[in-house]
């Protein structure tokens, strides 16, 4: 039994076939997904703000949208620039190049199953995707353009002013940009992974290493649950997980000005986590090895460390058991899916 | 049926099983304190009975029916549709102050900064003149029932400490809840808001749901005495199947009036849960699995929740 996307058949119905291809094939929905385990139960649909109902049109637009390069003010980085589909849409490099190959600060993170979330980016500076959607655009050494400017560029293509009639009734305007945005984000919803396919019943894919990982990862020796949920692999929560020194990125403090965010910054969701590398929100961990051994140090030992960092002891096969779990949580389908690739154009 | 999950190693094996549309949970202690029985909802779901040996289950604190819990369902039915709002808004406190969150507080022997602190309500009754107890309901501002009557209370939201109920008029000795989620819901999952993944409540399936969370940051002051100071962590719950939610007591006279709404602060004593969580209350019988300090101190404050004045009405 698996989360499941309905068969291609359905999609017969929705006409949505690309923008400037009339013959091309009509491609499978994009918002029939159901939520995987550990998220509330119910259709991907059910968790769209009653503002931006997740519709077909508005998910497929958004696609368009996220390999848009135009939402640049170089004309040549667009959201998929950093959220890298075989990534897990997210981003190789520690941190990512915006416009003029001016470097950021964080590596992007993965964009895997956000609709459920409530805190977006590692500070939870945004409260909604809605509100996530323009930022990027709008950053100086990201995407670096106002969204009045995007919002132009946008109104000077028809297919464009036609795709926002269809899905929004409107123009293009800024607030139906990043919703659209957002609602192709809350689309990408990954649950087919070895992981999910065992909590349903199903271990042809789940190996022994990966059951015994499990078992240190959801057990009190690693004790990693206490921040990555069972299912959900996170608790969308902020915490100081011992990679903070002093002059380091303040995280969460940057945004609530409080002394004990120091360091915080958001528990990031697990699944594909074997091809997001670099780890840590400064991208400064290259392997899981690498995390697995931060951990087990306690961390780097600034005192704002959470006091559930501890340090602990693991053999070096119950380390390979953790790995062969964080193999397990590996969605080929999700990194492949043609439903998420950029649109022919 | 089949194994998803083992954890062994621990002095504890733990297994649980897909079964049908429902799930089930056994809890197997390895050595000498093991057994188990199992439960069958009307749904269709499961949950271990208690047992773990060692008398884990039997504190004297639990809400009952662990073995026959009923479902959780999102909207309950209320027991009291109609009646005066009453709001009772929790007040931490610490050494006589109001407890602070995100913030240092200062101590005689030292700094506190609370990091995480949250818990869930279900269960209200009220207390009658004559002894006996009238189960209302937890509602929102809205006068609807919370979703599984459930309430969440996280110390960093200062609008989620408030409790609401309806209730009729009358004189009251004080109220109850269950300190924690019911042995229903517990042992639910896929569940929504505030049940789900994002309170940091939810555990390993096979433990369910802490009932409270607590972490801090203790920094002593360089001219302490030595004493320890208040446990940096305090996991209460999370061990579905073999301890229930404790019956919370908030001592007080509460007068409802025939109309209007009633107001009033119910003191929240860390003074009393720190002194719970760091009694002597012999818990090694617990599987070694649970044998971490933070779920220690939950385990000793649950079984000491009967004897602590945690919970005062103020006037």
């Amino acid at each position: 039994m698996r989360a499941s996307v309905v068969p291609l058949a359905l999609a017969l119905t929705l006409g949505c076939a690309d923008h400037d291809s009339p013959a091309a094939e009509p491609e499978p929905p994009l918002t029939l997904a159901v939520a995987p385990a550990g998220f509330p139960a119910g259709p991907i649909t059910a968790s769209a703000p009653s503002d931006n109902a997740l519709t077909e049109e508005r998910a497929r637009l958004g696609r368009r949208l996220f390999y848009e390069p135009a939402l640049s003010r170089t004309r040549d980085i667009s959201c998929a620039s950093c959220h890298a589909q075989e990534n897990g849409f997210a981003d190789p490099h520690p941190v990512s190049a915006g416009v003029d190959e001016q470097q950021g600060t964080r590596n992007a993170p993965s964009l895997s199953n956000l609709a459920w979330s409530r805190h977006f980016f590692w500070d939870g500076r945004a409260a909604s995707l809605e509100e996530q959607a323009g930022k990027p655009i709008e950053n100086p050494v990201e995407m670096d353009l106002s969204l009045d400017d995007a919002v132009a560029r946008l109104s000077e293509q028809a297919s464009y002013m036609r795709d926002f009639r269809v899905a929004y009734d409107a123009a293009v305007t800024a607030d139906n940009l990043r919703r659209a945005l957002a609602s192709f984000v809350r689309t990408l919803v990954s649950g087919h992974s070895p992981y999910d396919e065992h909590l349903a019943g199903d271990d042809a894919h789940f190996s022994e290493a990966a059951a015994r990982g499990e078992g240190l990862f959801f057990g009190e020796t690693a004790q990693c649950f206490h921040c990555h949920t069972e299912g959900a692999l996170t608790n969308d929560g902020f915490f100081n997980d011992g990679s903070y020194l002093d002059g380091g990125d303040e995280g969460r403090k940057l945004i609530t000005e409080r002394a004990a965010d120091l360091g915080k910054f958001k528990v990031p969701g697990l699944r594909n986590i074997a091809v997001t590398a670099p780890y840590m929100h400064d991208g400064s961990v290259p392997t899981l090895r690498g995390v697995i051994e931060r951990y087990a140090a306690g961390g780097l030992g600034h005192p704002s460390t959470d006091p559930q960092i501890t340090a602990f002891t693991l053999s070096s096969d119950e380390r390979d058991d953790l790995l062969a779990f964080f193999d397990a949580l590996t969605d080929p389908e999700f990194l492949s899916d043609p439903r998420f690739r950029a649109p022919a154009r | 049926m089949r194994v998803l999950g083992e954890y062994s190693g621990h002095g504890l094996r733990m297994a649980f099983w897909a079964l049908g549309g429902g799930l089930a949970l056994g809890l197997v202690a390895c050595g000498s304190d093991s057994s188990s029985s199992m439960g069958t909802t009307a749904g269709g779901q499961a949950v271990a009975g208690a047992g773990l040996g060692g008398g884990t289950a039997a504190s004297g604190t639990d809400s009952g029916g662990s073995t026959a819990a009923a479902p959780c369902p999102a909207a309950p039915v209320l027991h009291q549709p109609s009646g005066t709002l009453v709001e009772l808004a929790f007040a931490p406190t610490l050494a006589g102050k109001p407890l602070l969150v995100l913030e240092p507080n200062q101590l005689t022997e030292g700094t506190l900064t609370p990091s995480n602190a949250r818990f869930y309500v279900s269960e209200l009754s009220l207390l009658k003149d004559d002894g006996s107890s009238l189960a209302v309901d937890l509602v929102g501002a809205d006068g609807k029932a919370e979703a599984y009557g459930v309430h969440f209370v996280n110390l960093e939201e200062p609008a989620s400490l408030t409790i609401r109920t309806l209730a009729p008029a009358g004189n009251y000795t004080g109220a109850t809840f269950t300190w924690g989620v019911n042995d229903a819901c517990n042992a639910s999952s896929g569940l929504g808001a505030p049940l789900s993944f994002d309170s940091q409540m939810m555990w390993p399936h096979i433990a369910g749901f802490l009932f409270l969370r607590y972490e801090a940051q203790w920094v002593a002051s360089p001219n302490a005495t030595g004493a320890l100071g208040p446990p940096p962590m305090i996991h209460m719950g999370g061990m579905v199947g073999t301890i229930s939610a404790p019956k919370a007591r908030v001592a007080g006279a509460l007068t409802v009036p025939a109309s209007g709404n009633v107001t009033r602060s119910v003191q929240m004593s860390f003074d009393q849960i720190f002194a719970g969580a760091s009694s002597a209350e012999d818990v090694s019988a617990l599987p070694l699995f649970f044998q971490t300090p933070e779920v220690v101190a939950g385990e000793r404050l649950r079984r000491g929740v009967p004897n602590l004045s945690i919970f005062t009405l103020l006037p």
